[in-house]
């Protein structure tokens, strides 16, 4: 029941999807139909786990008393202080709730992406080394594509662009198609293993 | 120590001075480089003009603010581009800021459109978890998968623009603007092939060349490629904006990028040389 | 005080970004001050936007409202956090297996059309186009590319002959296309770096418009 119970229950799930393809506007369809809500519904109920787990980490930092516990602290503080104070809110619209996400998380995640450059700046720099001829066409694929893409390229010459957008619309396609059509059948392998059961790694460690 | 040996212990964060240096003076003086409308941004344009008014489009905003640079724009200029031809929005996403997002894009677009009118023309249905699991949840009953109520709190019934959207299949078109997983191949799979919408996606530079292949197939019908695609929108509606603005800053960066790779490999070579001389 | 557009705001945001930026040139305290909060305030967003979209509506509309089964649903979510608990830890197995069920019927169902069969006959081209020859020349680097790629992941046949050809074929129509998804890499990057630089000139410093 413990190991079988949990791989019954996705086989059955997962048929319900995919029968229903074959009974359309019967109630194997409206059954589909409810399924998708609920696993919605249950999705949301179950989006705690990861706060926990972020919470039960920075608690066993500040009660073990690490030499950064204060940043657990600041974690802490951070976690309850949005919660006390979006939650009463009633909705992520409400002008406070806004200003809020507009004078924190947004810059502080764009921020946080926009530290990249720094890396592939420097890693232009030191890193980058055309030592094989595979290296070589790929930087060249990639100069050309960074000069085509923004007007320097064509006050450079006017075949850059030309030859930017050939790479993105031939070679890149042809080369992107193949790793699209191997990921998918990749895809599509697992989600058969998952449905009959071989594959258990979402089951693996618990109890 | 030789010139070439002094540039390999170069300060990291010289490289990053000279890059700030070169951004900053880009955007403090402009030089107003030309931009040029790529086909694949002119046909989404094209896609848009081409819709009968009073059409409901479908945006889906699967972003965050990481990418806000360059898909914001592209919200704020078709949904400037449609609501000047009376089409009508729905928004909504599968990424947490969805819904904060699109408020704000309502918020800078709605001062220029005094008539329009949030219920009627623009209805921001925000986030919803589920991932892609929430795209056949709205195809099959979209009222039902948003729980009656858009990222206000208000009941769908009293909102007039969301009688005529039950479904995911009522859009006239789609517009997804895709920063990763789920994005544009979720879209695809699990709405518009089977239902015949077409679709149309504003992608961050990053996921431009996974999306070639499914423009070229057709199953996407445009493609706005990043900043640059950006950039063009606002050409293409007449609204220059921060993509425009922003342009030379990027032709500069670029530049400085292949100036740093050219001076690195070219002291590699130097140095393996000057290493087989001694 | 909760004004859009204000100097306190700008004067926040750029202190936040400022001690962000900062780490680039040193690991500071400032920095990883301004990097927890923002996890935990990220962590707790995610919650208040589950709560106010799904968790109040079902609990206090839905199922009041004669949507009595979704209790159900709530109820297998609920089951999640029974892996606190270990003698019932593995009641949170019927969960993840209902969430992963629905999900993989979603994928057998639709992306092998989709992403398989919708590529692969797209890839169908006239080997010769009356179009012209720079046609040609493209309709073959997408069917060879295409075939190339596919062959060059098939590690289990021996790398000679036609196999061999086609391998070396897609490896090199695969070092293009990476070589321009690292430009586009790069382009991303800027971009976003470019949008900050914009914030801190413009909005806050005021010396561009």
């Amino acid at each position: 029941m413990r190991r079988n119970g949990p791989i019954i229950v996705g086989l059955i799930s997962g048929l319900v999807v995919i029968v229903a393809n074959f009974f359309v506007g019967t109630v194997m369809q409206t059954l589909r139909n409810e399924v998708t809500q609920w696993q919605l519904i249950a999705g949301a109920f179950a989006v705690l786990v990861g706060s926990i787990n972020l919470c039960r980490i920075h608690m066993t930092k500040i009660s073990r008393k690490k030499e950064d516990r204060f940043f657990s602290w600041v974690l802490l503080v951070g976690f309850f202080g949005f919660l006390l104070f979006g939650l009463p809110k009633g909705s992520s619209s409400h002008p406070q709730f806004q200003w809020v996400f507009k004078t924190s998380l947004e810059p502080m995640s764009a921020t946080m992406f926009a530290l990249l450059v720094f890396y592939i700046a420097s890693a232009a720099y030191r890193a980058f080394r055309v030592k094989t001829p595979e290296a070589t066409v790929l930087l060249l694929a990639a100069v050309i594509l960074m000069l085509g893409k923004v007007s320097v390229g064509r006050m450079i010459s006017e075949w850059i662009p030309q030859a930017s957008s050939w790479l993105l619309d031939y070679p890149n396609t042809a080369g992107m198609r193949g790793i699209t059509i191997g990921a998918a059948l990749g895809a599509v392998a697992t989600a058969f293993r998952v449905l009959i059961g071989i594959e258990r790694g979402h089951l693996g460690g618990i109890g | 120590m030789s010139f070439w040996e002094k540039m390999e212990r170069l300060d990291r964060r010289v490289i990053y001075v000279l890059l700030i240096a070169a951004v900053a003076f880009a955007l403090i003086k402009p030089v107003g480089l030309a931009i040029t409308i790529s086909k694949e941004t002119q046909a989404t344009y094209d896609l848009f003009d081409g819709l009968p008014p009073g059409s409901i489009v479908w945006i889906g905003c699967e972003y965050g603010a990481s990418n806000i640079t360059e898909l914001q724009p592209i919200l704020t200029c078709v949904l400037r581009q449609g609501l000047a031809k009376d089409l009508r929005f729905i928004t909504g996403g599968m990424w947490a800021q969805a819904g904060n997002l699109a408020e704000s894009a309502w918020e800078d677009v709605s001062a220029d459109f005094p008539d329009k009118q949030y219920g009627i023309d623009f209805v921001n249905v925000g986030y919803r978890p589920g991932g892609e699991r929430l795209l056949p949840a709205l195809v099959a009953d979209a009222h039902e998968a948003l729980m009656g109520r858009d990222n206000r709190g208000t009941s769908l019934d009293d909102l007039p623009l969301m009688q005529e959207f039950k479904s995911l299949t009522d859009a006239a078109a789609i517009l997804v603007l895709v920063s990763g997983t789920p994005g544009e191949k979720e879209y695809i799979r699990l709405v518009t092939d089977q239902h015949g919408i077409p679709i149309v996606a504003g992608a961050v530079s990053v996921s431009v060349p996974e999306a070639m292949p499914l423009l070229n197939s057709g199953q996407l019908k445009g493609l706005v490629m990043g900043m640059a695609g950006a950039a063009e929108y606002e050409v293409l509606i007449g609204k220059p904006g921060s993509a425009v603005a922003g342009m030379d800053a990027q032709s500069f960066a670029h530049v400085l990028i292949i100036l740093f790779i050219v001076l690195g490999n070219l002291g590699h070579i130097a140095l393996g040389k000057h290493k087989k001389k001694a | 005080m909760f004004v859009q557009g204000s100097a306190l705001q700008n004067w926040i945001i750029a202190i936040f970004t400022l001690a962000l930026f900062s780490v680039a040139f040193k690991e500071n305290p400032l920095y990883r001050f301004v990097e927890h909060l923002y996890v935990g305030m990220a962590a707790a967003y995610g919650i208040c936007l589950t709560w106010f979209n799904y968790g109040y509506p079902v609990l206090f509309q839905r199922i009041p409202g004669g949507k009595a089964h979704y209790i159900i649903p709530v109820i297998i979510g609920l089951m999640m956090y029974t892996r606190y608990f270990k003698p019932i830890a593995w009641l949170s197995r019927f969960t993840m297996s209902f969430l992963l069920g629905v999900g993989a019927g979603f994928v057998l169902s639709t992306t092998f059309r989709s992403l398989v069969l919708l590529q692969v006959t797209a890839t169908f081209l006239p080997l010769w186009s009356s179009q012209s020859f720079a046609q040609t020349i493209n309709n073959l680097i997408i069917v060879c590319g295409v075939a190339g790629t596919l062959i060059y992941f098939f590690f289990t046949a021996k790398r000679k002959g036609v196999i061999g050809v086609g391998a070396q074929f897609g490896k090199w129509v695969m070092m293009v296309a990476f070589g321009t998804a690292f430009g586009n890499t790069v382009m991303a990057r800027v971009s976003l770096f470019l949008g900050r630089m914009q914030f801190l000139l413009g909005d806050w410093l005021k010396i561009i418009n």
